[in-house]
């Protein structure tokens, strides 16, 4: 029996007394403290831009759905109403403190999640993390959040952290036990230094981590070079951002992103292509809305799927999927022939202009109708907003990037900018979205196609000899291996010794089962990282690392903003910082290394980076820094290129591309759905962080396959049932969810869950440029599982 | 190459400067004005809010958040603006070159506690728990009854034991002084049963076998010797064997237990209660060691030289006081304490028919009340005030009154009357209530010429207890003591004898169950802390406790159901069983002294626990509410609680 019940007298119930509303696990509005100041409402409506709260007639927040359950509105557990109460009435019901607030340990640090990087606070009370707050130091999220950030923090203290080294005294067969330190160090280095002995250097290869800091990327590639004695490194910026990467090194001179979160906050118009940005980089999207919804900025989505962008959007194209080129080089088109192009900016800042419009000639928006579905009407306005605004503004992501033709499409992206002179001016310029906390740092450490750090050419002697000179070794002089290349390279032999650090490979790269096939070969194979991943369930040693929250360091967001990570509580059992540990094995294996702390790392990145130069620990404070940072002196670069391009002779590059889509696995009869791979909210990359934390858990236990209503009828599908999903690679099993947020024809699959993996169905086939592969591009059917 | 150069701004001047175009009607450029005599800068477009939080300067304000536009619906940031006839928002007005701003006044003090006020009328909850606060081992009282309510009683004795790890002792046993100031008292004059509900949690979880403890922390290879295993010493032991460290619990007697086991009859305190929750605590590798007489079996300061690094003294306050009284040597004279001890140790013992005791606390009650159980059937309680000053518990008193105690109220001993060196009676003298004396009690004041003599068989004294300096070996071991108990620094713990701490009764004198347990817990994060290498401010830091600063409204309550009484075993057949009451010898077994508190049934606590204001708050101290109240006088301000917790 329930006693409140009983006792509850009718008389006795006013509004201030009624039941809370819930949004299990993360927060609840318990009405007895509300004043209906009605800021929760506010937020969720002006900044979230979500329908949740209405107010009742006695001036209370309620749902718009007239229960007790958020589950019933748009509410996507972001929290914002929870950090902007004034009183404890929205309660987070994550947190796990006894003290009072204002008496728990505070430490402001970096989100370690995505790559918007939001400044937050972690709430410590006896060497434990129990709760987090937003932080407004930083210009980067300026006090925003999302669930992941504020609710996701609980993998840190997670049961299945390492506490100590693990390693198969046995050879390959043998278990993983626990070892000392020491044990497991010298182990490492004796192995590595014998395969070197054996196969000669390049036959061992290195993965660092876009979730490590700076200064543990700067260390590990030291070491790759230095002890290792290979340019054999690589990260997963490759499979993400890396068809970005070279396009806008060959556009722009750099491949970083142009322009930051106050830009985006001031543009007037954006084209938003293939990033699905509310779930994907929520704080940034919700910069979007304060452009558009305070200020007028017209949005253009590109998407072939019904994402959530899509409700704002002044004008949404669904292009058929890998037409993206089509579509953008249709819409440079139409700002040409409309005479928006911006003419001086053409004159003084670019080269190659005559040869590009001539290729746009074809791309009318008949052809582009034709060869995208997008209707012709469609794109002339989608062109026109952007072609005419004040400042434009193009964000991306995986939607441009994963394709046979990735770079491709990144470039017309690039021409889009150039051709509106919308680069180098506040509130204008690209942003191709980071996925991770440190994609930006880690491509900054350690540099891509053939870089070192800095991205410095490691071909250019001048420049390898700067660095032989700084760390007293040769410089091996020939071009690395890209991830793929490297598994590949073990399946065959080439590789026989890799060290991951901080990467699960066994969930994010295509083609998993042949991935697993390449590690099994592996004569050595060593892991580091927080879980016992499903890569390094495979690995003969197992480093224990510490989390984000357990050393200090730096991350560079999307925006170039370096920023503080700061240790707010002590590693688990015997885990060390990532750096401490590679020191140690490096130092063991003859090339010594030792920094008494983080910033001394720093110090020495800012002696060999320019573009770090001026980055120190003691200067990050607030909004941290963004590079370039010439040196002591420089307050840093909100925005790029605002005189020159860093190319040779200073001017951005028109490039010709064409739309030549033309994949191996395009859908036939057989395989006759395109499987487009993905990511959720509530999910972080393969999902060994947030998978762990108990209320993205909750909220997202499992993959669904998202399956357009048409399909569904066809391939005799409904909601909630059982699917397989079946590839030329593989198959899965996971449950149908029927929806028309997927475009007839294409079925989407996120790729975060371990037992169902996405990447077992994905081909190793890539863009050719970047090697960045087509993970939005296989071909596939489903079947019905009858239970 | 690197990434060249390029052109930079500062972010928030190109932003702003953004804005100013964006926004007509805003002054151009930054601007100077004058917020409470002090000249600020103003961004152009800032409001007043907006320049002033830059300047540091707090304007409040309820409703204001950089990232919404603002309403001024708070009406909070109000403030008054030189040559303007009306207050102005804050949030709202663009500062202007050459403003004169006034952020705080009178008029601007009544408007915000109006304001304030209006806030709480709707703001039906505290922020933190008076109970809490008052309790020594400051249990989250507010979270275990909230656990209760959710019907998880492993998991609510679970989070009392993160405070208290006699959670079943201490919810028969606790004076409670956690329910004196219980909010529930302003809804309908009684607090929650909180010691109850406590004892209620801990019975069921026991009965469910559920885990209660957390695992201990890995082994840290440290030693620690604790002197005594009272509720003050097992409590030690059980929090530093939490934090991984080895421990010895030194009991001079043959169980562990001291005055839980000795001091209060099983009545009360079942020994199976006690073994069981004294076994938890040994289930954590906590080793005992029984029949250790310090100076005889074990010399203090040789524990060092066999391995124990830090030492833990909580030898408590044993030893009866001197009563001075004429004749308190002969025979039938004894000390409360020695003759609770006896009978719990279940010797027999033979104290005829007429017993009086000498006192008013909770040995005083004890005893008389043991007195019935072992065949003394004309038992007086003579205490020298009134029932309203006596330290034992009011129900304890109610209870003495059902079990047939006459109570002589208002009267002292003066002599004891021995024939053949045995006491047959007792010459004492009438009392009146003077002036309050320094605990706040009226002081009792002899009436002249009013002695009067009464027989008696048996005389117990039940006026005080001390520490047993005598064990100490004073001179030999070189500690300092004050008072008659053991010196400590209080910030720290430790007395003057590096790595040897000490607290509860031998430190404060006779004090509470629960003062000792609490003792017991801080003592072992002292002695975790100085085990890491704190230093003096480090082992300080590791035991402050924070007062909470209450603040207080006049809530509403979902419950109205009035308080639930303890059921208690009843009273006829108590007195049945006395009649038939032996000398001792065997308490477990012997129906008098069956337990008299039967425990709330499931039904029961729930109610009782639905009663509970929850007047606890996420928020507090970050509150903007409870901090503006505070600074505005806003509230009722009807608290009811001591003035030592405010």
């Amino acid at each position: 029996m329930n006693v409140i019940e009983k006792i509850q007298e009718p008389e006795d119930v006013d509004a201030g007394l009624a039941p809370p509303l819930v949004s299990w696990p993360f927060f609840q509005l318990e009405f007895e403290k509300c004043i209906k100041c009605l800021q929760c409402v506010r937020i969720c409506d002006e900044v979230q831009h979500r329908k949740v709260y209405k107010v009742d007639e006695s001036g209370y927040p309620v749902l718009v759905s007239g229960t007790n359950d958020f589950r019933d509105t748009q509410c996507n557990n972001c929290g914002q109403c929870v950090g902007v109460c004034p009183t404890g009435a929205l309660k987070d019901l994550s947190d796990t403190g006894v003290l009072p607030k204002n008496l728990r340990q505070k430490t402001t640090t970096t989100c370690g999640y995505c790559g918007v990087g939001c400044a937050i606070e972690l709430e410590t009370e006896m060497g434990r993390v129990v709760a987090v707050n937003p932080s407004s130091v930083s210009d980067a999220n300026i006090g925003n959040l999302c669930v992941k950030g504020r609710f996701g923090m609980d993998f840190i203290h997670h049961k299945d952290r390492l506490t100590t080294p693990l390693m198969r005294r046995g050879g390959k067969d043998s278990p993983l036990e626990p070892a000392t330190w020491e044990e497991a160090i010298a182990f490492t280095a004796k192995r590595l230094n014998e395969v070197k002995a054996k196969h000669g250097a390049h036959s061992l290869a290195g993965l660092t981590s876009a979730r490590a800091t700076n200064e543990d990327n700067f260390v590990f590639q030291k070491m790759i070079r230095c002890a290792f004695g290979t340019n054999n490194i690589d990260h997963c910026a490759r499979l993400c951002h890396m068809a970005s990467a070279v396009a806008l090194k060959k556009a722009v001179g750099s491949s970083a992103p142009s322009a930051s979160s106050p830009d985006v906050r001031m543009a007037t118009a954006f084209i938003i292509c293939g990033s699905n940005t509310t779930v994907t980089h929520p704080v940034i999207s919700s910069q979007v809305f304060k452009a558009k919804y305070e200020s007028g900025a017209k949005v253009v989505v590109i998407d072939p799927r019904r994402i959530e962008m899509v409700d704002h959007a002044d004008v949404w194209l669904r292009p058929k999927n890998g037409t993206n080129v089509a579509v953008l080089n249709g819409i440079a088109r139409i700002i040409w022939k409309a005479g928006l192009a911006n003419d001086d900016f053409i004159a003084a800042r670019t080269d190659n202009w005559d040869t590009y419009i001539k290729s746009l000639e074809k791309y009318t928006p008949e052809y582009v109708e034709k060869v995208s579905g997008v209707p012709a009407d469609r794109l002339e306005e989608a062109a026109l907003y952007y072609g005419k605004a004040e400042r434009g503004m193009l964000l991306w992501g995986m939607g441009i990037t994963q394709h046979l033709t990735g770079v491709d499409g990144a470039l017309a992206m690039a021409n889009l900018s150039l051709i509106s002179g919308h680069v180098g001016k506040p509130g204008t310029g690209f942003i191709p979205l980071r996925g991770q906390s440190n994609v930006q740092g880690c491509s900054d450490m350690q540099g891509q196609h053939n870089n070192l750090p800095g991205y410095f050419d490691i071909k250019d002697p001048k420049d390898r000899a700067m660095f032989e000179k700084a760390w007293g070794v040769p410089m091996p002089e020939d071009d690395f291996l890209t991830v793929v290349e490297m598994e590949e390279g073990a399946c065959h032999g080439d590789i026989k010794a890799m060290f991951i650090m901080g990467e699960n490979p066994m969930g994010s790269s295509p083609d998993i089962d042949e991935v697993r096939q390449g590690f099994q070969n592996l004569e050595f194979f060593v892991v580091q990282d927080l879980f016992l991943s499903e890569t390094a369930e495979l690995a003969d040693v197992v480093f224990p690392a510490a989390s984000f929250a357990e050393k200090d360091g730096t991350f560079t967001n999307t925006e170039r903003r370096v920023q503080l990570v700061r240790k707010a509580v002590e590693p688990p059992g015997e885990a060390r910082a990532d750096w401490e540990i590679i020191c140690d094995v490096s130092t063991a294996m003859g090339y010594p290394m030792s920094y008494n702390n983080a910033s001394e790392i720093m110090d020495e990145i800012a002696s060999i980076v320019p573009s770090y130069g001026g980055i120190r620990h003691d200067r990050l404070d607030g909004s941290g820094l963004q590079w370039p940072c010439l040196d002591t002196d420089h307050p840093g670069t909100r925005f790029l290129y605002e005189e020159s391009f860093p190319t040779d002779n200073g001017k951005g590059l028109f490039h010709v591309v064409e739309q030549n889509d033309v994949g191996v696995d395009v859908p036939d009869d057989l395989f006759p759905l395109n499987l487009n791979s993905g990511r959720l909210l509530e999910h972080y990359h393969t999902g060994t962080m947030s998978r762990r934390s108990r209320g993205l858990h909750h909220m997202r236990p499992e993959g669904e396959v998202e399956v357009n209503p048409e399909d569904a009828r066809r391939y005799n599908l409904e909601d909630g049932c059982m699917g397989r999903i079946v590839t030329k690679r593989g198959s899965i099993e996971v449950k149908v969810f029927v929806t028309d947020k997927t475009p007839e024809g294409a079925i989407f699959y996120p790729f975060h869950f371990a037992e169902a993996p996405a990447n077992r169905l994905i081909s190793g086939t890539f863009d050719k440029a970047s090697q960045t592969p087509a993970y939005k591009r296989t071909a596939a059917r489903i079947e019905r599982i009858d239970a | 190459m690197h990434e060249g150069p390029v052109g930079e701004k500062s972010p928030r001047e190109a932003e702003v400067s953004q804005n100013e175009a964006g926004m007509p009607g805003m002054s151009l450029g930054p601007c100077r004005l004058e917020i409470d005599g002090k000249s600020v800068e103003a961004m152009a477009g800032e409001t007043i809010l907006e320049a002033a939080q830059r300047a540091g300067i707090e304007i409040p304000a309820m409703c204001f958040d950089p990232r919404m536009k603002p309403t001024g619906d708070c009406e909070l940031c109000s403030v008054s603006v030189a040559g303007e006839k009306d207050l102005v928002k804050a949030c709202m007005v663009v500062a202007k070159e050459g403003m004169t701003v006034e952020t705080i006044n009178p008029e601007l003090k009544t408007l915000r506690k109006d304001r304030l006020n209006t806030y709480l009328s709707d703001h039906n909850a505290y922020c933190q728990p008076p109970c809490t606060a008052a309790c020594p081992a400051g249990i989250d009282i507010a979270g275990y009854i909230d656990l209760i309510l959710q019907k998880d009683y492993a998991g609510s004795t679970a989070l009392i034991k993160e405070m208290l790890p006699l959670p079943g002792v201490l919810g028969r046993v606790c004076p409670r002084p956690c329910e004196d100031p219980c909010r529930r008292v302003q809804i309908d004059g009684k607090p929650v049963a909180i010691c109850a509900l406590k004892r209620f949690a801990a019975d069921k979880a026991a009965e469910s076998g559920l885990p209660t403890q957390p695992e201990p922390k890995p082994a840290t290879g440290k030693r620690v010797a604790v002197i005594g295993a009272g509720p003050t010493g097992l409590s030690a032991a059980y929090y530093l064997a939490l934090e991984g460290h080895k421990v010895t619990l030194f009991e001079e007697q043959e169980k562990a237990g001291g005055m839980l086991r000795f001091g209060i009859p099983p009545y009360r305190l079942p020994n199976n209660v006690l073994d069981q929750e004294i076994n938890d605590i040994l289930s954590l590798g906590v080793e005992l060691k029984t029949n250790q007489a310090m100076g005889r079996d074990y010399q203090i300061e040789t524990l060092k030289d066999d391995g124990y690094d830090a030492v833990y003294l909580s030898i408590g306050a044993m030893a009866a006081k001197p009563t001075g009284l004429p004749g308190d040597d002969a025979e039938g004279v004894m000390s409360a304490i020695k003759f609770l001890a006896d009978v719990n140790w279940n010797k027999t013992v033979d104290i005829g028919k007429r017993v009086i005791v000498i006192g008013g606390g909770f040995t005083a009650a004890d005893a008389v009340r043991t007195a019935r159980r072992v065949g003394a059937s004309d038992v007086t309680m003579m205490y020298r005030r009134t029932r309203k000053e006596m330290s034992a518990a009011a129900h304890e008193i109610h209870e003495c009154d059902v079990e047939g105690i006459k109570l002589e109220l208002l009267t002292a001993p003066v002599s004891i009357k021995v024939e053949n060196g045995r006491a047959v009676g007792i010459t004492s003298q009438r009392m009146e209530l003077g002036e309050p004396d320094e605990s706040g009690r009226r002081r009792p004041v002899p009436i002249p010429g009013s002695e009067y003599y009464t027989p008696a068989d048996t005389i117990l004294m039940a006026i005080g207890q001390d520490v047993d300096v005598a064990a100490l070996k004073e001179d030999d071991l070189g500690l300092h003591k004050k008072w008659g108990t053991i010196e400590v620094d209080e910030a720290t713990m430790m007395t003057n004898l590096p790595g040897v701490f000490s607290g509860g009764d031998c430190v404060t004198g006779a004090a509470t169950v629960v003062e000792g347990v609490g003792a017991g817990r801080l003592g072992a994060f002292a002695i975790n802390a100085y085990l890491n290498g704190a230093d003096e401010a480090g082992i300080a830091a590791a035991i402050f406790q924070h007062k909470p600063k209450f603040f207080d409204i006049g809530a509403k309550a979902k419950s109205l159901a009035p308080m639930n009484d303890m059921p208690v075993l009843d009273g006829e057949g108590r007195l049945k069983a006395f009649e038939n009451a032996g000398h001792g010898g065997d308490v477990d077994n012997d129906e008098a002294f069956r337990e008299v508190e039967t425990g709330f049934t499931e039904e029961v606590a729930l109610e009782e626990a639905g009663r509970c204001l929850m007047c606890r708050c996420q928020a507090t101290g970050v509150c903007d509410l409870q901090r503006l109240s505070i600074e505005y006088g806003a509230g009722t301000k009807t608290y009811l609680g001591k003035e030592a917790w405010k």
